[in-house]
């Protein structure tokens, strides 16, 4: 049994990076390892917006990711400076920031890239989907 | 030390190619699957099987098809794992 941790750069609009590591997640879970951290970056923050609405005929990665999250216990996580740049937030940033609204899926949160640099060390694999 | 180098952009073949060492992996993924059609890879090679059914594509015989089963258990094979972007 190994810990996982995964990097998940690609945008969901745009690539297929967040079904492969949606994919990859599921995997992982079902051979009986741990998946500790999911850390999105760059325009994979785009995910954590709870605003996200898809057609009803095509897949929610928002509702995916937290589904998957909530139900295997591991955290989702993006990187705050890369959010607030592209408008995901939650309410303290928001308020922090005079912004008028907040946008982030109560199943992710907000952080720095510490949290990236302590999942490398805690998980025995990093793997990066961009 | 040896890493498994995950390729998802068929362009950057050669520029990931030319990192390998003899005893590294090249697993190719998303659209790099198409690579798996047309060349050999130069140490073990392997594509993902699901990305290459989803595009209509084959193989040409000289990777190793793996499913997400198989890539999960590449990741732990190898000592670390590089996303080529």
């Amino acid at each position: 049994m190994a810990t996982f941790s995964l990097l998940v750069t690609a945008n969901p609009h745009s690539s297929q990076g967040q079904f492969s590591a949606i994919q990859f997640a599921k995997t992982l879970i079902s051979q009986g390892h741990i998946l500790k951290r999911v850390f999105f970056y760059a325009d994979g923050v785009l995910v954590a917006s709870r605003l996200n609405c898809p057609p009803s005929d095509e897949y929610n990665l928002t509702k995916t990711w937290a589904k998957l999250a909530i139900e295997h216990d591991f955290e989702l996580v993006a990187c705050v400076t890369v959010a607030m740049k592209r408008g995901i937030t939650n309410a303290a940033e928001a308020e922090r920031n005079a912004l008028t609204g907040d946008n982030l899926d109560p199943a992710f949160e907000i952080s720095g890239l510490g949290q990236l640099t302590e999942a490398m060390l805690e998980s025995d694999r990093l793997v990066t989907f961009g | 030390m040896t890493t498994l180098y995950i390729l998802n952009n068929p362009d950057l073949f050669q520029q990931c190619s030319a990192v390998l060492d003899e005893n590294d992996g090249l697993l190719l993924i998303e659209n790099a699957v198409v690579l798996a059609q047309q060349l050999e890879p130069k140490t073990a090679g392997f594509v993902l099987e699901e990305d290459l059914v989803a595009r209509g594509l084959d193989s040409n015989g000289s990777w190793g098809n793996k499913d997400y089963d198989g890539f999960v258990a590449l990741t732990l094979e190898y000592d670390k794992t590089v996303s080529w972007l």
